[in-house]
């Protein structure tokens, strides 16, 4: 028994550490955790703060109340990502308010917030900033078919879910795959803005899972048909990235994280906080433009990007797509990236076909040939690429397209045949006139000799 | 005429739970008039759901009645209570709680106003199901049928953004010009071109002739060449040549058509006196 909980406890901590070992953030390594007491967090979290140190992170754990502890100097941040593990922190520093953070974010900073049923107002206020409304207070998760039921007393408030959405760029293919995961979440559930594009939920409640008291006495009666915060509704964990590209993961418990849940029967929770710690972080699914072009469809690949084109014209248009994770930088396939030509409203939109990708490059070329607008005037192209879990990209250029000039409509039309016909017979006959004109000579002998009397 | 829905399930046979010591009885659909007259009623029984789809129209909410007992048929007193409905096409889900009417007893019962709120915007068919939970006796899930919420008008949610391809759109060009019949063209060519050919024939006639090309030949063809040239400068101009190189050419041209008109005039005057 002993071996097999040392065994499990071994496969979890693996989990967590082998496939990640080398993965680096493209933003930085500047890693700031705080918690309530460093020597319990560090106790509490060593699976998950050791996977952290082996991806090469600079972590740097520190008490929440720490008066030391600032975002910025400046203007410039002082870390990278910022995992908040503690959710009853009233304040954090000395003064850091809600406005630091989202300056944070605002700059490039990522962060995990992770909250529990002792959730302050700290978090709760900086949560509705990006949408994401946490239950009232003295709520839990609670789900009385899908618990953890092991010695650790859970009140069926350390709830196994499963329900992941299907995002495949924050979760990885083995829990993809995984038809039946089993994530121990022992927290505070929360309501999410489904308007809001930037926010995504990625692990909610099953049909049997609701957010409620766990205290029956306290628990309020409810009137009939009022609806309750249960099933797809509910969420656990949802992920939010920024026009900025800065992401912030919000997770209703703190728990999640810990040794106790990632170490228990038949977690994935070791796989689960890898793949959202490498995705908050910026270790994976980072796109990047690496360049982009257009010219005339006619004119050789090397030549100059023209000033403007004309209406009609064929135009071929490149660009370069990179996708980082696993520490490098890779092609990034997709079959859906758009080419839009834009003045005021887009004229066109295009999907853009990807070229042969060779083996060992490191971007993916997506081409079009286009016949643009026969409408002249100032447009935009623009690639304007954004999916659930990827940075967004977004470049685009002003052109001029110009109308035809006098010598470019269609000419020598079959209706202007006449025309044509009547300026050249002015022409020669100018000519005739000049010939006659020049080398006529009279008459001969009958007219010219005089009468005879 | 405001019609309330009952959907109480009686149930003959007592069905147990699926798991844990939750078990469910008595569950009960049921439409009826206002005036008590009944539209329709089902009893459900596991492992069996509902037999037909009730049509729930959006003036007749929709009640569930059921019972819940622990495994020694004691009543039992649950601490989730849920009648949880699920849009078959969007996957959407609502659970709705049901209250306690007597001890194990429970009722779900959605009146107009609540209707209105929850699916007059999502018509369609929902798939119902009951989802009990009990701290002491575990959790279970009870699939009742599905039910068709009639009535309401599918409203689209405000311009909500959706990360993903766009639909793509393609620019319509303007047709071209249609043009008339090459054969008006051709006939109204042969109309313009024949007032040349008279007046040749016409000046034939009365003994216009070039006798005298014989006579002043080198200085009088090349004036007449670099006049032709003129013209032959004004029809490149027209087919492609600029402006600026058109107006260089002619004025390079112009100097020896000067010079060549000169001396050809002055023979013409000299070969008349």
């Amino acid at each position: 028994m002993r071996l097999g909980a040392l065994l499990r406890t071994w496969l979890a901590f693996s989990s967590i550490c082998l496939p990640s070992a080398s993965a680096r953030s493209v933003t930085g390594d500047r890693l700031l955790v705080l918690v309530p007491a460093v020597e319990a967090a560090i106790h509490d979290y060593s699976i998950f703060l050791d996977s952290l140190k082996r991806r090469g992170f600079e972590v740097s754990i520190r008490d929440a109340a720490n008066s030391s502890i600032v975002l910025h100097i400046d203007g410039d941040r002082l870390y990278d990502h910022v995992a908040l593990l503690a959710p009853a922190a009233k304040r954090f520093g000395a003064a850091l308010s809600i406005h630091d953070f989202i300056h944070f974010v605002n700059t490039g900073g990522n962060m995990i917030v992770a909250a529990s049923a002792a959730l302050s107002d700290f978090h709760r206020r900086l949560a509705a900033q990006f949408g994401v409304e946490f239950d009232k207070h003295g709520t839990a998760v609670i789900d009385h078919s899908h618990y953890l039921s092991s010695k650790v007393s859970s009140n069926h408030t350390i709830v196994a879910a499963s329900r992941l959405s299907h995002i495949p760029a924050v979760l990885s293919p083995p829990l993809l795959a995984d038809e039946h995961p089993t994530i121990y979440f022992e927290g505070i559930a929360h309501n999410y803005d489904s308007q809001i594009p930037l926010l995504a939920p990625l692990l909610t409640g099953s049909r049997s899972t609701y957010s409620g008291s766990s205290v029956a006495v306290d628990r309020p009666s409810l009137k009939s048909t009022q609806a309750q915060l249960s099933g797809r509704s509910l969420g656990l964990v949802s992920i939010f990235q920024s026009r900025s590209n800065a992401r912030v993961v919000f997770s209703g418990s703190s728990a999640l994280f810990s040794d106790a849940l990632v170490g228990a029967e038949h977690s994935t929770n070791g796989l689960f906080i890898n793949d959202i710690s490498q995705w908050a972080f910026q270790e994976k699914s980072v796109l990047r433009e690496v360049d982009h072009r257009h010219r005339l469809a006619s004119a050789a690949p090397s030549s100059l990007q023209p000033d403007h084109y004309r209406v009609s014209n064929v135009i071929n248009y490149e660009i370069d797509l990179s996708v980082y994770y696993e520490n490098k930088w890779h092609p990034y396939i997709a079959d859906d990236v758009q080419f839009e030509a834009t003045m005021l409203d887009p004229y066109l939109r295009l999907t853009l076909n990807r070229t042969q990708v060779p083996k060992s490059a490191t971007v993916a070329t997506y081409h079009g040939d286009i016949k643009l607008p026969d409408r002249y005037g100032t447009f935009t192209f623009s690639v304007n690429y954004k999916r659930a879990g990827f940075s967004s990209i977004n470049v685009h250029d002003t052109v001029a397209i110009w109308p035809l000039r006098h010598d470019e409509y269609p000419r020598f039309l079959s209706a202007a045949y006449p025309y044509y016909a009547g300026s050249f017979v002015m022409v020669a006959g100018f000519l005739a006139l000049c010939a006659a004109w020049l080398w006529n000579t009279g008459p001969t002998s009958k007219s010219s000799k005089p009468k005879s009397s | 005429m405001r019609m309330l829905v009952v959907l109480g399930v009686l149930a003959g046979a007592l069905s147990s739970l699926v798991n844990g010591a939750v078990v469910v009885t008595n569950v009960k659909v049921r439409v009826m008039e206002r005036t008590g007259d009944k539209i329709f009623e089902q009893s459900v029984e596991q492992p069996n759901t509902l037999e037909s789809v009730p049509k729930v129209k959006a003036s007749t909410p929709l009640v569930v009645t059921f019972s819940a007992q622990d495994q020694e048929g004691k009543a039992l007193r649950l601490d989730q209570a849920m009648v949880n409905l699920q849009h078959t096409e969007t996957k959407a889900e609502l659970a709705l709680a049901a209250r306690a009417v007597t001890e194990g007893s429970y009722k779900m019962d959605i009146t107009r106003k609540d209707f209105r709120r929850h699916f007059a915007a999502a018509p369609g068919q929902y798939h119902v199901a009951l989802v009990l939970g009990s701290f002491k006796n575990g959790g279970a899930e009870f699939e009742v049928g599905n039910i068709e919420m009639a009535g309401g008008n599918k409203t689209q949610r405000p311009t909500s953004v959706t990360y993903g391809p766009k639909s793509e759109i393609h620019h319509r060009f303007s047709e071209p010009q249609q043009m008339p019949n090459i054969i008006v063209s051709l006939t109204f060519t042969a109309l313009t071109v024949a007032p040349l050919v008279v007046l040749l024939q016409t000046w034939t006639g009365l003994g216009v002739n070039i006798n005298g090309l014989r006579r002043e030949m080198a200085g009088s063809v090349v004036f007449m060449a670099l006049i032709a040239a003129y013209m032959g400068l004004a029809v490149a101009y027209w087919v492609g040549l600029k402006l600026f190189p058109t107006l260089a050419y002619a004025l390079a041209l112009a100097l020896p058509t000067y010079l060549a008109g000169q001396h050809a005039l002055s023979k013409r005057i000299e070969s008349k006196t």
